[in-house]
């Protein structure tokens, strides 16, 4: 049983049809990338798929380890597995970076049956977390996300994947606002979670991410529909020549 | 009109006064004439209506309704257990007082406070050494310069007289404990707290107002404040009468060359609450912080309302007032930000948020900055704002639910007041408060707003 199957998903927002019928299997072990042009649906589909309010849901289905996805609420969710790295993570004033982390944890702890996490081991896990992503450890001191740089919002991100492990990863524009070092060590991070349990979506406009996390298969959104599917080489294919035949099919 | 009047000359008129008796005191003359004049100006003027500037935002209606009686003197009730859901702040020396009136029994011994310290039951200072009171009381026409003070003025008699001699640093803070409680019928009391701290003295009080659950009562507290050169004041006041009653409370303070005035108010309502808050900062170099927060649910109505002047140059003030509101609940925030030409050098900071976290409360929030100085530094803002749903969100698609995403919402949002809480015995009591609060919200969402 695929972990992810998406059926025929048609989505609107405030009456405009903007997912027209997409169809995506995926696997534990996969990574899957989608690509294509701006406004074409990428964020709208994480955002259905994280359970976000405001879209309307017309048609399709989307099962998650063979469950109905669209019936749960969005923390339900996340405490099944499900994560969304945003492409515009949210300023949280007031909230210490550190709280909000782990309320997560033990949120998806007790969902599992555990203990809430002990101090020192949190503690000792964000440390572990902090270096291997090259996050300066005084950061989790700050509110969530405000006044960080656009990189360090990114790995913020990528440093709550891997604090919470979840078995589905979506990762919305995760290189955008990375220098080329940053994206080294965020890619490794990802790398370094990639496991036959887990599977990951991976929206981006640059081929350059999936030189490091390469991909199993790769998908172009185009419409609000996936027009194509192939492997890695159909990033660079797109690299070398955009989207437009594509938009050519999609206007006749 | 005339019904208002009326009315009022009913419930704060001649039979309240008959009932109250003979005050102590009544041997001066100027504490009698101040009386009087108070008393002519609640008979002859009434509550004021919203047509008073002042009280625009806050109606008294509910509250002129009632058929006030002077509360039931302190050992009459039965107050079995304290603190009445506010604790007694950590290593404080408490003075408790029952519908206004000291009560020793349940309070702590503050005989030997140590050299230059002084605390008297304000009536027997009003019997043994009023003119003790000059200073503090200041004059009638000051007496009358608002209705909250001329009420208490007009029937003062129970309350504490503190006296700190120069150069004293009482280490041990002083909580006043206030408890409100009816008998059979709706009782008022008018307590009066004052305190002097001569040059370069210092110490911190925490004045707390709570109340018995029963019928309605109004409390009506008065503090005076005089804080000579270089003194410093810590000065703590929370509020959480109980549901159904109602609180007019004042401090009026003076804040001398290099004093500091530092205060924080807490606001959980009663069924009313307007706090109003006077500093004068006469002297060069003295500061101010009149922080606060609000939290409201159901159909409360709470009002801080402020006035800071600038009298002298070199002047600071800092203002962060912040409130949460649930329920159909009423917020109203006043400041008004005073600066007098001679207070060159000014530095006035003054901010009030409210979040909503449903669309059933509302604000009033009223800054007022008047500036007569030319070289000042002033800032003001207010916003009000529901909780944002895109906030949630993230707490939501990071596995936490939509209480706890809330809770630490508003935490986080009124954290930043609270950590300036410089007393830390304090602030961890108000943090709980707070916490405590949200607990009984539940706050959840209300599903499509
Ligand atoms: N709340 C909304 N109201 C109106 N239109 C919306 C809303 N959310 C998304 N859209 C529209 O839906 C379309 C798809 O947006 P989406 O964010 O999914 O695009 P995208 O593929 O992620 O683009 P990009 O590559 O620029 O991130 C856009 O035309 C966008 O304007
Ligand atoms: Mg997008």
């Amino acid at each position: 049983m695929p972990l992810i199957e998406i059926k025929n998903l048609h989505v609107s927002v405030q009456g405009k049809e903007i997912l027209k019928g997409i169809d995506l299997n995926m696997n534990g072990g996969e990574v899957h990338a989608i690509m294509g042009p701006n406004g074409t649906g990428k964020s709208t589909l994480s955002y259905v798929l994280a359970g976000r309010e405001g879209y309307e849901i017309t048609e399709g289905s989307v099962l998650f380890d063979g469950v109905d996805l669209l019936k749960m609420e969005a923390d339900e969710r996340a405490r099944a597995g499900l994560f969304l790295a945003f492409q515009y993570p949210m300023e949280i004033p007031g909230v210490a970076t550190a709280t909000f982390l782990k309320t997560a944890l033990n949120a998806k702890r007790r969902a599992q049956g555990q203990d809430e996490i002990d101090a020192m081991e949190f503690l000792n896990l964000i440390k572990a977390k902090t270096a291997e992503l090259e996050i300066p450890y005084e950061m989790i001191k700050r509110p969530l996300n405000v006044g960080f740089s656009g990189g360090e919002k990114k790995r913020a991100e990528v440093l709550q994947m891997s604090l919470l492990e979840p078995r589905v990863a979506i990762l919305d524009e995760t290189d955008s606002g990375l220098d080329i070092d940053a994206l080294k060590v965020v890619s490794r991070g990802v790398n370094s979670l990639r496991s036959e349990a887990r599977a990951f979506l991976i929206i981006t406009h640059y081929q350059r991410l999936l030189t490091y996390i390469v991909p199993d298969f790769v998908h172009v959104l185009v419409g609000g529909r996936i027009v194509e599917s192939g492997d890695k080489s159909l990033a660079e294919l797109l690299e070398a020549e955009g989207y437009a035949r594509f938009e050519e099919n999609e206007a006749a | 009109m005339t019904k208002l009047q009326t009315t009022t000359g009913q419930v704060f008129g001649d039979t309240y006064a008959d009932a109250v008796g003979a005050l102590p005191g009544a041997q001066e003359t100027w504490i009698n004439g101040m009386r009087k004049t108070s008393r002519a100006l609640v008979g002859a003027q009434g509550f004021p209506g919203r047509k008073v500037e002042a009280w625009k935002y806050t109606s008294l209606n509910q509250v002129e309704k009632v058929p006030f009686i002077p509360a039931a003197k302190a050992d009459d009730v039965e107050v079995s257990s304290l603190p009445l859901g506010i604790p007694v702040i950590d290593g404080a020396l408490k003075m408790v007082f029952v519908n206004g009136v000291y009560r020793g029994d349940l309070s702590d011994s503050f005989a030997d406070l140590g050299d230059g310290v002084s605390l008297k039951p304000f009536a027997d200072v009003l019997k043994s050494d009023p003119s003790a009171l000059k200073v503090v009381l200041g004059s009638s026409a000051e007496a009358c310069q608002s209705f909250t003070t001329a009420l208490n003025t007009g029937f003062m008699e129970h309350g504490v007289v503190i006296h700190l001699a120069k150069n004293v640093v009482l280490e041990r803070p002083i909580h006043l404990i206030s408890i409100g409680a009816s008998g059979a019928e709706p009782g008022a009391f008018h307590p009066r707290f004052s305190f002097s701290l001569e040059q370069s003295s210092s110490a911190t009080v925490i004045e707390s107002h709570s109340g018995l659950p029963g019928q309605a009562y109004l409390s009506n507290p008065i503090t005076e404040i005089l804080l000579r050169e270089g003194a410093a004041l810590l000065h703590y006041t929370i509020v959480g009468e109980d549901s159904d009653a109602f609180h007019l409370g004042r401090a009026s303070v003076t804040v001398d060359k290099n004093a500091k005035y530092e205060s924080f108010i807490l606001s959980l309502g009663g069924q009313l609450v307007r706090r109003e808050v006077k500093v004068s900062l006469e002297g060069l170099n003295a500061s101010a912080i009149v922080d606060g927060v609000y939290a409201l649910s159901d159909k409360q109505h709470s009002d801080i309302t402020s006035e800071i002047l600038h009298l002298a140059p070199n002047t600071t003030s800092n203002q962060v007032v912040k409130g949460v509101l649930g329920g159909e609940s009423r917020g109203v925030f006043q400041g008004r930000v005073h600066v007098a030409r001679e207070a060159q050098k000014t530095e006035g900071r003054q901010l009030h948020k409210a979040l909503l976290l449903n669309r059933g409360p509302e604000v009033d929030c009223k800054p007022e900055l008047e500036i007569y100085a030319d070289d000042v530094q002033c800032a003001h803002g207010a916003t009000t704002g529901e909780m944002d749903q895109n906030h949630i969100f993230y707490f939501l698609s990071r596995g936490i639910d939509e209480e706890t995403a809330r809770a630490l919402l508003v935490e986080g949002f009124l954290d930043e007041v609270m950590f300036n809480i410089g007393d830390e015995a304090v602030r961890e009591t108000i943090f709980g408060l707070v916490s405590n609060w949200l607990a009984r919200q539940k706050i959840a969402a209300v599903s499509g707003s």
